[in-house]
């Protein structure tokens, strides 16, 4: 599962869709893996608005890496020098990090989803839907 | 021909052989190519967005969402384990989830820019276990896939229904929602006619679905709405003469006792002192 997939899943728990605890969802014994992915400047700076910057800094450090405190801001049209770091950085962050195998555990009922292959275990038993 | 959906639920119809015969299907590839193709060319997205794909099996139309102009970026969910393993060998791009429509999606709100869903959305009409209900099922979808998607985003999704009866019972789910909803159908009564599901989020530009295919040729557009409003028009205004007669005329076919109409029938009464 890619980080970027993980900014966007929150816990599908009915008691939990009011919570702010269901999102994001915490990783537990992750294992990562880096996997090439082709480099679409386009893409990110669309997602960019879209991304739950704390979340995001959460699950990465609870992966093990750090990101800046604050979301960065792209500053022109035109992808400048500069702009073009942070992009290259949210690329390998969102695109190219993908946790095979471990558990994400919702923060307001505990429920665990697990991960194996990097794909997302999501079904419910039928009494939590 | 028998329809796969009459036999056994999703994640267990396709299992390990018939998730391997579908994917390798020249036939079917053509197919699920050419409905993509077609879903892309409804969503008319302008700059690379993030796509859900929802039943994307073994990600035969991930793959072209990923080789379309622009390149797209999507996220996959499915129910059935040997479908998602065989995505897997194909190493295809986007991200895979299992899980179950029916559920609800759990994405957070205004995630995606589009979702597309090739030949899947039937399979909430089943009832396979005792306690499931299609209705109950088809909302919990609709609802999270309304929330899921940005303002101004859009949902294509193609299916096959068993008969109009389905077809209805997904449209109005889908209505109840919160979507503006249009259905496109190709190749009209022939054996492969397919209809797509064209569903709209609320916004500046979406306003009327019927824009989605204002540039697009060979497409009738049929309104239903427009219908609705002329019958409405048609209606005579309560408290009129006309209402009256009306009203007159469908209790004397009832067999009830009406007054016989005169030139005082409906007549405004005079002041009185």
């Amino acid at each position: 599962m890619k980080l970027l997939t993980a900014n966007f899943l929150s816990c599908a728990v009915k008691s939990c869709k009011s919570s702010p605890l269901s999102f994001p969802l915490h990783f537990r014994d992750a294992e990562l893996a880096s996997k090439s992915v082709p480099y679409n400047p386009l893409l990110l700076s669309n997602l960019l608005p879209r991304l739950d910057w704390t979340a995001l800094v959460t699950s990465s450090s609870e992966l093990g890496f750090t990101l800046p405190a604050t979301k960065p801001l792209l500053q022109s049209e035109n992808i400048g020098e500069e702009d073009e770091n942070t992009l290259k950085m949210l690329h390998k962050v969102l695109m190219e990090t993908e946790v095979v195998e471990g558990k994400m555990v919702c923060g307001s009922c505990g429920f665990e989803y697990g991960i194996h292959q990097s794909v997302g275990n999501f079904l419910l038993p039928s009494h939590l839907v | 021909m028998s329809r796969p959906e009459d036999n056994l639920p999703p994640d267990l119809f396709y299992n390990e052989t018939e998730s391997r015969k579908y994917t390798t299907s020249s036939r079917i590839q053509n197919i699920q190519a050419i409905m993509t193709n077609r879903a892309l060319e409804l969503l008319g997205l302008e700059t690379p967005s993030l796509i859900l794909d929802i039943g994307c099996g073994s990600g035969l139309s991930g793959e072209i969402l990923s080789e379309a102009d622009p390149p797209h970026t999507w996220i996959g969910m499915d129910i059935s384990p040997s479908m998602l393993a065989v995505a897997l060998d194909r190493e295809v791009d986007g991200d895979l989830l299992l899980g179950d429509m029916g559920q609800g999606l759990p994405f957070r709100a205004g995630s995606f820019d589009a979702a597309i869903s090739i030949s899947a959305i039937q399979w909430l009409c089943n009832e396979d276990e005792k306690g499931v209900d299609p209705k109950t099922r088809l909302s919990r979808f609709f609802d999270s896939l309304y929330a899921c998607l940005k303002r101004d985003g859009k949902a294509v999704c193609q299916f096959y229904p068993r008969d109009d009866k389905q077809r209805d019972m997904i449209c109005s789910a889908a209505i109840k929602a919160g979507f503006g909803a249009g259905l496109l159908e190709d190749d009209p009564e022939t054996k492969n006619k397919k209809l797509y599901l064209v569903l709209t989020v609320g916004g500046e530009g979406n306003k009327d679905i019927t824009g989605v295919v204002r540039n697009m040729d060979g497409v009738d557009v049929y309104d239903a709405r427009k219908k609705l409003l002329a019958k409405a028009k048609g209606d005579a205004k309560h408290g009129t003469k006309a209402w009256i007669m009306k009203k007159k005329e469908t209790d004397r076919r009832k067999g009830k006792v009406v007054k016989s109409d005169s030139k005082y029938t409906g007549r405004k009464r005079g002041i009185k002192f």
